[in-house]
């Protein structure tokens, strides 16, 4: 798993890939927190494009991005979940807990809107 | 051994509402299209090969009561919901009033919904029969006593007829009973909860019920997936989804399918039972749950670990191991 983190206009992506699993998401999570403290305000916007699945600890991290993220007047949304990520967030319900676009393109207008 | 599972619902005991009953009944009318049988037989197969499971079938809304039958004489029970009256019934119709029987029951807690059919257990108000009731919390009795009594109660604990025992367990004590060795495990639920692991000739049962599972605490998962190890059948609470432990519902006390089913690929568990049913949710709403946790067993499975056998309790059904 890689995740690295650049700003892009108004918003901030994180930009993950591989599997994000019991291994991997101390260093998801990390990223995502950094990225929540360096926003300062800006939305952020997960690509999901290249992350082949993710497991529990993967979504909590995400979840407490989320509440940073809010906590501080902020957005961050998901983009570009590949068809089996898609199944996970579904099986899980984080797809009703989360705004999740088709495309990066589409969260960013959403970001900046 | 076996499990069979008399009560599996979570929280509240519910009941199918009669508009629910037509309507399954219409949909099954529906899918026969004006087809008739020529026997029994013919129905049976129609029923259930043809009919979706939740048209043909109910999970049911007794709240938790699971007897693991050890091949002894004795019973065992894990929990006293109100699936226990179906139970107490049962063993009061193979045996007759008049024959004393041995029941010994392992309580994960003493919430209501995990005590409230003792009242309502044949075997308390008939002489000679021994209830042993086995808890890892300080004072057991005092629930039991509090919700037969006045004016919760028309009948006293103090007038039943049995002999019942109360019997202190400790995590990390195992003791034999009824053929089994049996083991405690302290679970994270709002005034403690704790699961157990019965074994007997080598095959291993769990019951695990009314325990959050953190994603934050990988000590934790480890230790479960050490009390899990194996076990030929894992009886899992998931009455939330993933999302609603760790938001809204976050220290309520419950889990998810999501968390049983990574917990069991740790432990290396051969069969997941989805239990604890959340009382809000109709047969159709469990039905997606069951068929969604098979979905994601196929995609959180470790690489080179056989498929964990995934199943949904239903009152009345019953598991060999």
């Amino acid at each position: 798993m890689d995740v690295r983190t650049e700003h892009l206009g108004a918003a901030m992506i994180v930009r993950a890939t591989g599997r994000i699993d019991q291994t991997t998401a101390p260093a998801f999570q990390e990223e995502l927190l950094n990225a929540v403290t360096l926003s300062k305000g800006q939305a952020i916007v997960v690509d999901m494009s290249s992350v082949d699945f993710v497991s529990s600890v993967g979504l909590r991290a995400l979840m407490i991005a989320l509440k940073q993220t809010q906590s501080g007047g902020g957005k961050l949304l998901i983009a570009a979940l590949t068809p089996t990520v898609r199944e996970v967030f579904e099986i899980s319900r984080f797809d009703t807990v989360f705004r999740c676009f088709a495309t990066v393109d589409a969260a960013l207008a959403e970001a900046q809107s | 051994m076996k499990a069979t599972i008399w009560g599996c619902r979570g929280s509240l005991p519910v009941a199918m509402s009669a508009a629910t009953v037509r309507d399954k009944v219409k949909s099954a009318l529906r899918t026969a299209n004006g087809r008739s049988f020529r026997n029994d037989a013919e129905l049976e197969r129609f029923i259930t090969e043809e009919l979706p499971w939740p048209v043909a079938n109910s999970y049911g809304g007794n709240s938790s009561c699971v007897q693991i039958d050890t091949g002894s004489e004795e019973y065992v029970l894990c929990d006293l919901g109100s699936g226990l009256r179906e139970f107490g019934a049962a063993a009061i119709a193979r045996h007759g009033p008049g024959k004393p029987q041995i029941y010994n029951i392992f309580l994960s807690h003493i919430h209501w919904d995990h005590i409230m059919g003792f009242p309502f257990f044949p075997a308390s108000y008939i002489p000679g029969n021994k209830i042993r009731i086995y808890s890892c919390h300080p004072d057991p009795k005092l629930a039991f006593t509090r919700q037969q009594s006045a004016p919760c109660f028309p009948v006293d604990f103090s007038v039943l007829a049995a002999d019942i025992e109360f019997i202190a367990m400790q995590p990390g004590k195992p003791v034999q009973v009824a053929g089994a060795t049996v083991r405690a495990i302290k679970q994270y639920h709002e005034g403690d909860s704790f699961g157990y692991r019965f074994e007997k000739d080598g095959k291993a049962i769990i019951y695990s019920t009314d325990s959050e599972h953190k994603q934050d605490n990988p000590e934790a998962a480890a230790l479960f997936a050490d009390f899990f190890r194996r076990a030929d059948l894992v009886i899992f609470d998931a009455q939330y989804s993933l999302a609603e432990t760790v938001s809204l519902k976050e220290d309520w006390g419950h889990s998810s399918n999501v968390a049983g089913v990574e917990l069991c690929h740790m432990a290396q568990a051969k069969h997941l039972l989805l239990y604890h049913h959340e009382p809000a949710f109709n047969d159709e709403a469990l039905h997606r749950i069951f068929l969604e946790t098979i979905r994601y067993e196929q995609l959180a499975r470790p690489d080179g670990q056989p498929p964990l056998k995934v199943s949904s309790a239903f009152d009345g059904m019953e598991l060999n191991v």
